[in-house]
């Protein structure tokens, strides 16, 4: 059966040190899908990114699994290989946008080199691509900023300016980890909106990680919902947002405060999540039931395309 | 009661950035009753956070005054105005000494505000109310997560019983779900006590679910104040207009139904 997905992970496992932060992940990003992960922090939600980069720093590793762009495994190609891919045909858009920039480069210099390494495109066109896209972002002197360093721009500058060298490449495949989150409303939804036209115009696949729910099901046209290094929930944003199934999903989307409702107040201490063969959500759930604390359920898919890790979804249906 | 009172409230400061003058707070005026809460809503960069922390006594104004219940409070602060006022702060973790324990925490402040009674016992009175376990005496800031640590400087907060606490974005580090629960324990304070908000915040989606009144600052001023149903559910002035719109809810994608 040919593939249909861009972009497939299977069974991942990644580890910190000696903890496993992502317990046998699997997702698919197809070709121009838009793709959100949420769920809160620690969850492991960003690893998925970072492993997929092969960025995952210090300590961290892929213990096994697979992670497949198109034919090759972004896994078992060589570092230079990966490299060439990173850049022109998958970029990042990092939470901490300084991390994005070179710290002694000018945001022009790195503009410049990326046209170079890869010449698909002539400077000035991407120069001009570039300055748009700022200007969009509430950036009006472009210019003066691709002739400083990263370190001379504020938070929200250099996140904005970091997402238009991310789009300005108009890659297959975007990454964005929080792209929004250090962003005031009104950028926030001009950056939200120009990666939409980043997918409509070149057909850019995007994986955007936030914890950011609004943001998730304005853009997305799939949902998958982690919890402690765990897909517990997947399937069409509507589906998700609307029928979501597992509790902890159910919880988090009444979680997120709407206008013109009353807020949702969850009362309760603090409490971390289960380690434990069972299920890792077993502890808040208002809902377990034996079974919940000794055995991981399994996916079940309870409607075309929606698939749930519950003990629970069984009886419902 | 008015509880609160700031007047005319002016602030400059060089930009290091930019090495221009910023005019963060213009003539910024509002009153805070008792048993209210007040949002201050506006964008980075808007002088929302300047105002709490000229209204806190972390920073003095260049001119105008602040009135706590109905006394001019005169920067630097005397230690009993924070019998009055506590504050809340954005990064839970950085808020706290990494080398001192939670109880340690506690009890020093219990200890400088002569609180009479066993300070260990009210240590753990506080972390019960906010929900936290009583193991959380002995853990250092850096062994709780984001939420907890919001808690921990919850119960710091309150500590001492002020009549005012200003919150300044004390969730937008936080996750939703973490969210609610510290949202809860604001609203379980203004059931059970008489304690005044000054609550500043970015999200209008959270502001409307807990604030009487809000107020809203663009470049240094006060643009719009009112009602929080007022102010959000008709608004006067063209940017808290942009600012509702620009808000992406999880409304606007079940309307487009993608």
């Amino acid at each position: 059966m040919k593939d249909a997905a861009l972009l497939r992970i299977s069974n991942l496992n990644t580890m910190y040190g000696n903890s496993l932060i992502l317990k046998g992940i699997s997702m698919s990003v197809g070709h121009g899908e838009i793709v959100g992960v949420v769920g809160e922090s620690g969850s492991g939600k960003s690893t998925v990114i970072y492993s997929a980069m092969g960025l995952l720093g210090k300590g961290g590793r892929v213990a096994s699994g697979e992670i497949r762009y198109k034919t090759q495994d972004l896994l078992k190609i060589s570092a230079e290989e990966l490299r060439r891919l990173r850049g022109e045909k998958m970029t990042l858009i990092a939470q901490n946008p300084m991390d994005s920039f070179h710290p002694i480069r000018k945001i022009g210099k790195e503009l410049r080199l990326f046209v170079k390494a890869h010449q698909t495109v002539s400077y000035p066109k991407a120069e001009n691509e570039m300055l748009r896209l700022m200007e969009k972002f509430g950036l009006r002197d472009g210019r003066e900023i691709l002739g400083k360093y990263a370190f001379e721009l504020s938070g929200g500058m250099c996140q904005r300016t970091a997402a238009a060298l991310a789009m300005v490449r108009k890659p297959e495949v975007l990454f964005a980890d929080e792209p929004t989150s250090a962003l005031d409303v009104t950028v926030q939804k001009q950056v939200v909106e120009e990666m939409l036209r980043v997918r409509e115009e070149a057909g850019t696949s995007i994986l955007i990680v936030s914890h950011n729910i609004g943001v998730i099901s304005y853009m997305a046209d799939k949902i998958y919902v982690m919890y402690a290094g765990s897909v517990v929930e997947y399937g069409s944003t509507r589906e998700i947002i609307r029928y979501s199934a597992h509790p902890y999903t159910q919880n988090l989307i009444q979680a997120v405060p709407k206008m013109n409702q009353p807020i949702f107040r969850a009362a309760g201490t603090a409490m971390r999540a289960q380690e434990s063969s069972g299920c890792p959500y077993v502890n808040h759930c208002p809902e377990k039931k034996k079974i919940c604390e000794e055995q991981m359920p399994a996916f079940r898919e309870i409607l075309d395309g929606h698939y749930v890790r519950c003990w629970k979804s069984g009886e419902v249906l | 009661m008015e509880l609160l009172k700031v007047e005319n409230l002016d602030k400059s400061f060089l930009s290091s950035k930019h090495a221009k003058l910023v005019h963060a707070v213009n003539q910024v005026s509002f009153t805070v009753n008792s048993g209210e809460f007040v949002a201050l809503v506006g964008e980075s960069g808007s002088g929302k956070s300047t105002v709490a922390q000229i209204i806190a006594g972390l920073t003095p104004a260049d001119s105008g005054a602040v009135f706590l219940r109905g006394e001019r409070a005169a920067y630097p602060y005397f230690r009993e105005y924070y019998k009055f006022l506590q504050m809340v702060f954005q990064m839970p973790v950085d808020s706290f000494d990494p080398r001192w324990r939670i109880g340690k925490v506690l009890e020093t402040i219990l200890k400088r505000f002569a609180y009479p009674g066993n300070r260990r016992m009210r240590a753990a009175e506080l972390l019960s109310m906010v929900g936290l376990p009583l193991a959380y005496l002995d853990k250092f800031p850096a062994q709780m997560s984001g939420g907890e640590c919001q808690r921990a400087a919850l119960a710091r907060a309150l500590a001492v019983g002020p009549e005012l606490l200003i919150c300044d974005e004390i969730t937008s580090a936080l996750d939703v779900s973490v969210q609610a629960q510290v949202i809860d324990l604001l609203l379980q304070l203004k059931e059970k006590t008489k304690i005044s908000l000054l609550f500043i915040s970015h999200d209008l989606a959270l502001v409307q679910g807990i604030s009487d009144r809000v107020l809203v600052m663009k470049d240094g001023m006060i643009v719009e104040s009112g009602s929080t149903s007022e102010v959000l559910g008709a608004p006067r002035t063209a940017y808290t207009r942009q600012l509702i719109q620009s808000l992406i809810t999880i409304e606007d994608a079940e309307k487009e139904s993608r």
